[in-house]
């Protein structure tokens, strides 16, 4: 006999369907949260380069001149050189693929517990209108937990999102293998943080990128204001510098007018190197139009060594 | 809406839930009304085309039922030119319009004629196919015209399979909707679980792939013949996924509330000839084809040389059917030159198969022959996946010449992507030889296969890809 709830019967089926649903979201609550702490641990304590410099950059940065930004960040600040002719400690925090939100994100969580002499934003064109950018932010899935800021960065795209945390191993989504490989092979940052390219330029191939628009768009606007906005709440100096570029597009030039007058407005050093003859259509210190190559990187670097100094 | 998303997960419960608590007489409506509101999730207006294409198949059916002699053709011709031209608006036009304007320069002239500015509207060719297979049926005395002007629209909308199929029947989907579906623990769970095994091979092993595949196809000029062979590999594996991932989220979607979906796709890499693959691959769409137009044509019940341009026409048709493009029209077209060639060829690959001794090894010869196919459909994929035909030439000849280095780019890609095959690879072979059936797992002990099954959500969320990108055959 079946059991009458509301307008349809409750019958035995339901009832199986019921106890048997109920176990299942038992098992997968009991693996998520298992799988999701052991991952959790894991990846905290990962020796895998990418995973590493995310960490370390966020959690345990000392260095009294710290930089952020993209692939260009990461591969044309040479740490070693700017640590040579400074004399000051140094941290490249730059990671490929990654924009100004990431950038804020890392600043943000670093202000919380130490206070650099000195912040390089490395500012790139290309990533301000990067439409992939918001996904590419998944790497800091795993500290969404942690700050306001983070969670509202990551659930940008749709209110929905904030359901998936709910689950503990979500936050860890496609980093088995790193993690996995940091068990087995421990990865060594030599270079504190600086990825040099090798390679050089083939010009009679030249890819330049193409911009369909060229006013940054809103959200970009947002997230350089607000690492400006944090720095001079914990008073910290920061530098928007713009690295070389082989050759620079009208429409590079044009974004790059809208950072600076938001740099002047804001009474920010902007230091423009995008054209600077000592760099541009020399074929030798490039791998490609936007990044220079090892001894490009290493040339920069000691002009970069410089303006800090100065 | 995607099938890939929270938001149709949400969807889906509600619907369900309220679908099972409703009386039998208002259940139609809730299906009709949430399929409107799946499908206007896209882009709202675009109702209006399916409305339009609705109303016309709807009174053509009920006219054609009561009509006589000429007077049903005509009726029949009005309902598959609206069809048709609504598919030829949306979908074709721009594609004719610009190979006029290549042709008119070729001789020195211009074309004046501007193209559209018009977004296709999601599963566009699916929903037009299976109303045409209304109006077909109807004409051919095999099905009733259907009065209720609702259940006529639901037959079309029904939301699990409104945007990339199973393109139904009227014969096997409308007399459903008027039948009491009961709460069967069963059924619902099978449902369940189909649909969580379509939901693995479209995020976890469809859009794992997707991201070696596109790197590589997006910049094939970059990249070396190895690379290129491999990503083409990785290709049919992310297109059978995505595609039968799809078909099956929407057959168990519309199990678990009662409904029987035809089968769309029966491990179609293990077919021993291209024309196995094809009556193993998109089945609905296959049968359609050879119902509608095959037969129409004259089947093979004709003159030889007719048989194989009946073949060809197909195949080409086909092709077209999956976009307008000539790369699309050539992989029709190539898969029907394999089938031409297998017939023409029969006599001589048996007494090959003798002297090979090929025949005494049946289980070498299977092998054989499920990698020739895998092969042959492979070489297809390539027209199918490249942007235009210049770049699929140019793939085929960098894969024929393989030089260069083996392009890796993010080694956890390549890893979860072999992992992903492996899995798939291991499934289906139990399913083809062992333990035959619509679902992945099977054993006989429930606790068991619960356990399986939540192993199963924990891997997607472990290694799934949630970008919510959309299906392949959306865009058709």
């Amino acid at each position: 006999m079946g059991v009458s709830l509301f307008i349809f019967s409750f019958n035995e089926g339901m009832k199986k369907g019921l106890f048997r649903g109920v176990i299942f979201l038992l098992i997968v609550v009991f693996a998520d949260q298992f799988i999701g702490s052991l991952l959790q641990k894991l990846y905290f304590t990962s020796n895998s380069n990418s995973l590493l410099k995310i960490n370390y950059s966020i959690d345990s940065t000392s260095q009294a001149i710290l930089i952020y930004g993209s692939s260009r960040a990461q591969s044309h600040y040479n740490t070693d050189t700017i640590i040579n002719h400074t004399g000051i400690s140094c941290y490249n925090c730059g990671v490929g693929g990654q924009g100004l939100a990431f950038s804020l994100i890392q600043i943000s969580e670093m202000l919380k517990r130490h206070k650099p002499e000195l912040i390089l934003l490395d500012i790139s064109p290309n990533i301000l209108f990067d439409y992939r950018s918001n996904e590419k932010l998944n790497i800091l899935m795993p500290y969404y937990e942690r700050d306001s800021l983070i969670q509202k960065i990551l659930t940008a795209d749709s209110k929905l999102e904030k359901i998936k945390y709910c689950s503990s191993i979500y936050p860890y989504n496609g980093s088995i293998l790193p993690i996995l490989k940091s068990i087995f092979c421990r990865d060594i940052d030599n270079n504190k943080g600086f990825i040099p390219l090798i390679g050089q330029i083939d010009t009679s191939d030249l890819k330049i990128d193409f911009y369909i628009q060229t006013k940054i768009p809103y959200e970009q606007i947002y997230y350089l204001l607000h690492i400006l906005e944090t720095c001079e709440e914990k008073k910290v100096r920061i530098k928007l510098v713009v690295s070389p570029i082989f050759r620079k597009s009208n429409d590079e030039e044009i974004i790059l007018t809208q950072i600076k007058e938001i740099a002047v407005k804001n009474r920010i050093d902007f230091i423009d190197y995008s054209s600077d003859s000592s760099f541009s259509a020399k074929p030798e210190l490039f791998m490609d139009n936007l990044h220079l190559n090892s001894f490009g990187a290493a040339l920069f670097s000691k002009r970069i060594a410089k303006e800090i100094l100065y | 809406m995607l099938f890939n998303s929270l938001h149709f997960i949400f969807f889906f419960l509600v619907v369900t839930t309220a679908y099972f608590t409703l009386p039998y007489r208002f259940r139609w409506m809730l299906l009709l009304a949430g399929s409107c509101y799946f499908y206007m999730a896209f882009i709202p207006a675009y109702i209006l085309i399916l409305g339009f294409t609705i109303v016309i198949d709807y009174f053509a059916g009920i006219w054609l039922e009561k009509a006589k002699d000429k007077k049903r053709k005509y009726f029949l011709i009005v309902s598959l030119i609206a069809n048709i031209g609504v598919l030829a608006i949306f979908k074709y036009y721009n594609f004719i319009n610009e190979n006029l304007s290549a042709f008119l320069s070729s001789f020195g002239y211009t074309n004046f004629i501007p193209n559209l500015r018009i977004i296709l509207p999601i599963g566009l060719s699916f929903h037009t196919f299976q109303a045409m297979s209304y109006t077909i049926e109807v004409y051919r005395g095999n099905q009733k015209a259907e009065h209720n002007f609702g259940i006529y629209a639901l037959y079309v909308m029904f939301y699990p399979q409104l945007v990339a199929g199973p393109i139904e029947r009227p014969q096997n989907l409308i007399h459903q909707f008027y039948e009491k579906h009961y709460f069967n623990y069963e059924r619902v769970v099978g449902g369940l679980k189909l649909m969580l095994w379509g939901f693995f091979m479209k995020i976890v092993i469809a859009d794992r792939l997707a991201i070696y595949v596109d790197a590589v196809y997006n910049n094939s000029e970059q990249h070396s013949g190895i690379t290129l062979l491999f990503a083409t590999i990785f290709y049919a594996f992310q297109i059978y996924c995505d595609f039968a991932g799809y078909s099956n989220i929407a057959i168990g979607a519309a199990k678990v509330m009662g409904f029987n979906l035809m089968t769309n796709f029966n491990r179609p890499y293990f077919s021993t000839s291209v024309s196995e693959f094809w009556k193993r691959w998109h089945i609905s769409l296959s049968s359609w084809f050879k119902d509608y137009l095959y037969f129409s044509l004259g089947g093979n019940r004709v003159s030889i040389p007719r048989w194989y341009f009946n073949l060809l026409i197909v195949f080409v048709i086909s092709g077209l059917w999956h976009g307008a493009n000539w790369t699309f029209i050539i992989w029709g077209a190539l898969n029907g030159v394999y089938l031409v060639f297998a017939i023409v060829t029969e006599k001589w690959s048996k007494r090959i198969s003798k002297i090979l001794f090929l025949d005494r090894m049946p289980f070498f010869n299977r092998v054989l022959q499920v990698l020739t196919t895998f092969i042959l459909i492979c070489f297809s994929w390539i027209f199918f996946r490249a942007n235009n035909t210049n770049e699929a030439f140019s793939i085929v000849h960098k894969i024929f010449t393989l030089s260069g280095p083996f392009f890796v780019g993010e080694w956890q890609q390549l890893i979860y992507g072999l992992f992903a095959i492996s899995f798939l690879f291991f499934i289906e072979f139990r399913r083809e030889f062992i333990s035959p059936g619509v679902l992945p797992f099977k054993t006989n002990h429930w606790f068991k296969e619960q356990i399986v099954y939540a192993m199963l959500l924990i891997l997607i969320m472990i290694i799934g890809v949630f970008d919510g990108s959309q299906f392949i055959y959306f865009q058709f």
